[in-house]
């Protein structure tokens, strides 16, 4: 027996808690079963339930994501990968190429840009200038007739030929290193598009 | 997901290389990600033939775009973010084809070949077509944010700067997501499958 029970008190509000007990419920009493639980706690216990259930399924989410194998990639991704970006960067000048073109291109503006100039600003005067029109056009008259006389002489035209043709090499070369990147530069596109 | 300092060194000294024109040396970067990045792939696109196919392409963006790469970022998330960009693209594209539950993919070979025991495979190989089927129905944006989140641990800022989002976005799609996969798991097909996987 415990304290609680022995105090007369204790035992005096039983007694009343009895009486309040009707009759279909102390049935249920006697044959041992619960007393129907008052609305706002059954909807608590409901709530409590459902949250229960729904932590245990976000748990279930989480180990089974959890422990989640990580997939391995395919035997010779890498190579493959490699061999496609290789192609690709054939499409597009390395730094060092890109260095050779940019010196080139510089080069020939370089020796361009003067002699387009100096004709620009003849042009110009020349148009402006009556008379330097005039002796423009004597002096480009008198050029062509020094060169008919040259060559007709083989001992001053064939230095000049060969100083010539040493003057172009260089535009030469260039045109045909161009030439030569521009070219590969088409093969490589279409050898990857063909990919 | 913080990388050990001897692989960043490694990295960067293979990202250098790589901005100098030897691509032998981001074949070098690629045997080191490829794994990760094939496994985004295919956890977002749940086909290994287009996961194969998305990885190149996001290493091929990732060689092309090198340049522009800001190298006070982890190169890791920089290349996760091509990668994931690039799936949810695809998905998009391909209007979210959602899979029946009752077909189920086949799982990807790498997931069923290294295991000795015959009833543990097949409990793998169930787990991971069940986990596919489940990511399948998830929307692109949901799905990056838990295959992010549970395979490779990212924190909320890595995944908002990788998806060019909110850090509180990046929360509540992934809640959602959760939300969304505990009412497919509700389902009881697929409570078949699971009850004896989480027994095992």
């Amino acid at each position: 027996m415990s304290r609680l029970e022995q105090d007369p008190m204790r035992k005096k509000f039983d007694h009343l808690e009895d009486e309040v007990v009707h009759e279909p419920e102390e049935t249920r009493l006697q044959a041992g079963q619960r007393l129907a639980a008052p609305a706002e706690n059954t909807q608590e216990n409901s709530q409590d339930n459902a949250k229960q259930a729904s932590d245990a399924a976000f748990q279930q989410v989480d180990h089974l994501l959890k422990t989640a194998p990580m997939v391995a990639s395919p035997r010779g991704f890498a190579d493959r990968v490699l061999a496609l970006i290789k192609k690709q960067a054939q499409l597009y000048p390395t730094y060092s190429e890109g260095t050779g073109i940019v010196l080139g291109l510089t080069a020939a503006a370089l020796v361009t840009i003067p002699i387009l100039g100096t004709i620009l600003f003849l042009t110009t005067q020349a148009i402006v200038n009556q008379s330097l029109r005039v002796t423009l056009i004597r002096e480009i008259s008198n050029v062509i007739e020094v060169v008919a006389i040259w060559l007709q002489s083989p001992t001053i035209s064939l230095p000049i030929a060969l100083l010539m043709v040493i003057a172009i090499l260089p535009f030469t070369a260039l045109s045909g290193y161009l030439f030569w990147f521009f070219n590969g530069l088409a093969k490589a596109g279409a050898s990857s598009e063909q990919a | 997901m913080i990388l050990p300092e001897m692989l960043v060194e490694q990295e960067n000294a293979l990202l250098e290389k790589t901005l100098h024109g030897d691509v032998e040396a981001f074949g070098e970067l690629i045997r080191l990600y490829e794994r990760p990045i094939f496994n985004l792939c295919y956890r977002m696109l749940g086909d290994g033939a287009e996961a194969e196919d998305a990885a190149q392409e996001a290493f091929i963006r990732a060689y092309s775009n090198l340049a522009s790469y800001d190298r006070g970022r982890s190169f890791k998330t920089w290349l996760f973010s091509i990668a994931s960009n690039h799936c949810i693209d695809r998905l998009r594209k391909r209007r979210l084809t959602l899979l029946s539950i009752d077909e189920p993919l086949p799982p990807h070979p790498a997931l069923v070949s290294d295991q000795p025991d015959p009833e543990q495979q097949m409990l793998e190989e169930e787990r991971s077509a069940l986990i596919q089927k489940l990511l399948n129905q998830l929307a692109p944006d949901y799905r990056v944010a838990v295959v992010l989140r549970y395979w490779y641990d990212l924190s909320y800022q890595e995944m908002s700067e990788m998806l060019e989002t909110t850090e509180s976005a990046v929360k509540s799609r992934l809640f959602r997501a959760r939300q969304a996969l505990v009412e497919l798991l509700e389902d009881s097909e697929a409570q078949m499958i699971l009850q004896p996987l989480l027994a095992s």
